[in-house]
């Protein structure tokens, strides 16, 4: 090679790189949330929901308790303590809300409601004011004026007979007003611990920002304890989010650093060159950097989790500089061994990434990611093995390591056959007996499974959760309108309905936008059902009758109903700002395509029957949701995608392969031992009792992706023995360091590297002993036949 | 000097000599009160009130419940259970039950101790609250209430319980408008009421 052309190798390279480098780092953004990584299309009302979810108000609440000992004194100092925290958090601006008692509806909020009381009580209609209605109203006031409290609740006799504000502020304050508190501050004197209910202002996706509010919350709970002996309590989905990426990242650096170690290691035990050594990483850090580049190019973002897959598919990449570099221990020379290495490389290659490729053309904008990916990554890999690498270092020292002749004396074909057999009789007995072996369910239906969170943690945010009679956040109603009227009419039309499952115990209570606040129609319809005063005045009279009141107390009575009929109706915005304004946020949005309200609902006994229910009520835009099965759902539609694609790789591979080998008995050779690895592969954690889920299965892709490399190399063994041992001893370093790193993996405590771990390493040892086994039964035949085949047989030249 | 003023004289002078002697004796009384563990009487009252043009009459049953629970059932007309302790109020009508937290209604709570501190025995709670006039003795006694809190008062003008040793008898309550409460107290005897 000329040092012209060397120089202009070297320079497009450094272009390249640098140009990858400046994409990734000034305009790459890394997405983390899984609704982004699912499918748009088909799924579309799913996957808003899941953004919706990871958005919405349950993401971003913290349920918190402190706790004391048992004696009173402590009581009022964590009475005081849940004060301060509540106001050093409401200081920090970090939270949109803060909550550690029963929500103060303030003065003027109260007066406000209790003029709209005629408005606010859905129980008004035509009847509520007849003389019977009121008869029998006046019978109960009556009966009630035999409490110990009558000096309190005559006044409110005389303006509100009918009870209106006693019912408008019982459903104002939902189920928290049962929980017990003290000094306006929610204690549970049984627990020991006071309670408080915070939300981030940031979303839930925003896992930097949760972190920083967690961190908040844990130093000003220090600065308020004081000299006490009091605990916290912490608890929430923001803080599982953040549970979970912070031991997946811990894990995987932990990991990435034990795996970079050994490689190097043992690279540096292998080649015994320290250049080598770095100059082989080279080819996967190109890969990586280029794919990385060309995704965010052309997606404008790349997902955090095509990243993560991306690399694991990349990881083939680590084998071309190794065979490349063994290759040349034999010449002498890198330029030359490139030009020996290359057809067998590029047929891998090619087989590979045109194979993952078939991953680009899906809906599922994470899985094309992912295609485009570890297409452009392979390329450029084996690309810069083929000429950055020689155009970088010429020559390599040709001795071959004692090593070298020690592992090729064990690799005879009877030992081959032996593995390769065993492995055969394994998969054999697992196809036949898997009634007996393998789970009934061979998928992974629930993503729960895969969540890093530690089960302690979630059974605490259950039990304070419950201790809040906080409604279930992994279940809801979603509802969907033109408007916020819209909405709220239809959640009207619900209640109904809902109060029906109350009664038959599916629910224990609900809690709704309209609730709070009914709709205009609503409102008018009252308005216009309020009788006027002479008509009022003459049914008090009649209803009066017989009992012991006096009519012309009533007066405030009839002023106010007077009054009702002239209000301006009540809206959403008028409660800005207010406790009811508050609550109304977390229960209704609008966006541009309308506005949606969730009915939250507590005790939630049987999924299916409520959605039944609510199906049955057949209002447009109204579903039940449930977190976890839509979430399981559009894994199980990944997972059927992720099949598909799988199969479309399958057929591209042996495509490519039939083109690049010419020969039907060769492809049969090389893809053998690939497609029982990954069985393989797919029966290892089948065994052991996992089932399958979409981390195991783009595990199989790789396995395939190395299994072709192996089986390749292999099948290119032909009589000469030299050039054999090389590849041969090329493959055992291949081999062992795939199957050190993933075992690394393998025995990870995070399910996602597990599942990763435990497939690659099943699959390396089989696609490495069965292409062994293969080759070997090849060549014994080829003996025999006393080159017959030879003609036919592939060579590297032809494929030159 | 007049007979008048000796008897003004002798009025004043045992005046002088009474007073300590009568806020011993509410001690006392209110020592033999707190001896006293649970209690259940039953009661008859009669309500005078503005909005109504007649009487109110109720009766029912009184529980207290050491240190601070209590539970009056009223039986006729209607039956109506309301129980109290130091943080909520539970009412129970046709099984059906409610419960508030008396965070929300701090006067109810002043209020009830007119009641529960004078059967518990609990001077320091009484005083905190009311300003207290004692009359009679350990035998026969009266004891006259008037809200400290401002806000109390415009509800309430005040208090007033009779009774005999560790008994109480009668609960008068006025409140600020010249409604009136009149509580009679029974022991349970009398279970005819049941």
């Amino acid at each position: 090679m000329g040092v012209r052309k060397l120089l202009l190798i070297r320079l497009t390279w450094f272009i390249l790189l640098t140009l990858a480098l400046l994409q990734v780092f000034i305009n790459t953004q890394v997405q983390t949330d899984i609704a982004s990584f699912m499918p748009a299309g088909k799924n579309e009302q799913q996957r808003q929901l899941l953004e919706e979810f990871q958005q919405g108000p349950a993401a971003r609440l913290w349920l918190i308790a402190i706790t004391g000992e048992a004696s009173d004194a402590d009581a009022q100092q964590i009475i005081s303590q849940s004060k301060q925290l509540a106001a050093s958090l409401r200081r920090s601006g970090l939270f949109s809300s803060v909550v550690n008692g029963s929500v103060a509806i303030g003065d003027r909020l109260s007066k406000r409601l209790f003029s709209y009381r005629y408005l606010l009580d859905d129980s008004i209609d035509e009847d509520s004011f007849s003389v019977t209605e009121l008869k029998l109203t006046f019978q109960q006031r009556l009966d009630e004026m035999t409490s110990p409290f009558s000096s309190f609740s005559k006044q409110l006799l005389i303006y509100d007979p009918t009870a209106a504000m006693r019912r408008v502020s019982v459903r104002l304050q939902g189920n928290q007003s049962t929980l017990e508190s003290q000094d306006k501050v929610w204690y549970s004197s049984k627990e020991k611990e006071a309670l408080l209910i915070v939300s981030s202002k940031e979303s839930g996706r925003n896992i930097d920002a949760q972190k920083k509010a967690y961190n908040r919350i844990l130093s000003a709970f220090e600065q308020v304890q004081g000299s006490i002996n009091s605990s916290l309590i912490v608890s929430g989905e923001p803080l599982f989010a953040i549970a979970a990426r912070d031991s997946i990242r811990k894990e995987s650096r932990r990991l990435s650093i034990a795996a970079g170690v050994f490689m190097l290691a043992f690279m540096f035990f292998v080649f015994r060159n320290g250049p080598l050594v770095l100059l082989s990483l080279l080819p996967l850090g190109a890969g990586l950097l280029i794919a990385t580049a060309a995704v965010s190019l052309l997606y404008g973002s790349i997902h955090g989790i095509t990243l993560a897959f991306g690399i694991t598919l990349l990881g083939v990449a680590i084998d071309y500089p190794v065979h490349l570099f063994m290759h040349a221990k034999k010449t002498g020379s890198l330029q030359q061994a490139a030009t020996r290495v290359w057809p067998i490389l590029r047929l891998g290659v090619l087989t590979t990434a045109l194979g993952y490729g078939a991953m680009i053309w899906t809906g599922f904008s994470g899985l094309s990611q992912l295609g485009v990916f570890s297409l452009v990554g392979l390329i450029t890999a084996a690309l810069a093995t083929q000429t950055l690498l020689p155009a970088l270092k010429r020559d390599v020292s040709g001795e071959i390591p004692v090593l070298q002749r020690r592992v090729l004396s064990l690799m005879n074909s009877r030992l081959s056959s032996l593995a390769g057999i065993t492995l055969l009789v394994f998969i054999l007995v697992s196809l036949l007996g898997h009634k007996f072996f393998l789970p009934d369910d061979i998928w992974s239906r629930d993503i729960a499974a895969l969540s890093p969170v530690p089960a302690k943690l979630i059974q605490q945010d259950r039990m304070l959760g419950s201790r809040l009679g906080l409604p279930e956040v992994t279940s809801m109603i979603r509802v969907g309108g033109s408007d916020v009227e819209d909405v709220l009419r239809k959640e009207e039309r619900l209640k109904p309905v809902l109060e029906q499952a109350i009664r038959e115990k599916t629910i224990t209570s609900f809690r709704s936008a309209a609730e709070l606040l009914p709709s205009i129609h609503s409102q008018q319809l009252r308005q216009s059902q309020l009788p006027d005063r002479e008509a009022l005045s003459r049914r008090m009279d009649n209803a009066l009758q017989d009992l012991p009141f006096k009519a012309a107390s009533f007066k405030p009575f009839l002023d106010e109903v007077e009054e009702s009929k002239s209000l301006a109706i009540l809206k959403p915005t008028d409660m800005r700002g207010t406790a009811v304004g508050t609550a109304l946020d977390g229960l209704l949005s609008t966006g541009d395509r309308g506005a949606t309200g969730l009915i939250y609902l507590t005790g939630l006994q049987d999924n299916k029957a409520i959605e039944k229910i609510i199906r049955a009520a057949a209002l447009p835009q109204v579903t039940f949701i449930n977190i976890k099965s839509a979430t399981n759902e559009l894994m199980q539609d990944f997972r059927q995608e992720i099949l598909l694609r799988m199969a479309w790789v399958a057929v591209i591979i042996v495509l490519v392969l039939l083109m690049g080998l010419k020969s039907i008995l060769q492809s049969f050779r090389v893809i053998t031992p690939v497609a029982l690895a990954v069985l393989f592969a797919a029966l290892v954690p089948l065994w052991l009792g996992e089932a399958l889920n979409i981390f195991h299965l783009v595990s199989l892709l790789l396995v395939a992706g190395l299994g072709l490399d192996y089986a390749l190399f292999f099948n290119s063994i032909r009589d000469d023995q030299e050039n054999a041992d090389t590849v041969v001893y090329s493959l055992v370093i291949c081999a062992i360091s795939s199957l050190a790193v993933f075992a690394m993996l393998a025995v990870s405590n995070i399910p996602v590297l597990h599942a990763i771990g435990i497939t690659v390493t099943s699959g390396v040892i089989a696609a490495f002993v069965l292409s062994w086994m293969f080759s070997s039964i090849q060549r014994g035949k080829m003996k025999d036949e006393g080159g017959h085949c030879r003609e036919r047989a592939f060579s590297a030249k032809e494929l030159n | 000097m007049t007979s008048g003023s000796v008897i003004k004289y002798f009025l004043l002078a045992g005046l002088f000599v009474y007073l300590p002697a009568q806020a011993d004796e509410l001690e006392n009384l209110m020592r033999s009160m707190a001896a006293v563990k649970n209690r259940v009487v039953v009661y008859k009252e009669e309500k005078q009130m503005e909005v109504l043009e007649d009487s109110l009459y109720s009766e029912g049953r009184l529980e207290f419940i050491v240190p601070n629970k209590l539970i009056r059932c009223v039986i006729k007309p209607v039956k109506i259970c309301y129980t109290i302790d130091s943080r909520q109020l539970t009412i129970e009508k046709a099984g059906k039950i409610q419960t508030r937290s008396l965070d929300n209604f701090p006067l109810v709570r002043v209020f009830v101790e007119s009641f529960r501190a004078v059967l518990a025995g609990d001077l320091a709670t009484l005083k905190k609250h009311y300003s207290i006039i004692f009359t009679g003795d350990l035998v026969a006694w009266e004891i006259t209430l008037r809200p400290k809190d401002k806000k109390l008062t415009t509800y309430v003008k005040k208090i007033e319980l009779s009774g005999v040793g560790d008994d109480i008898q009668s609960y008068i309550v006025e409140d600020s408008n010249g409604d009136l409460t009149r509580m009679q107290l029974y022991q349970t005897d009398s279970e005819a009421i049941e």
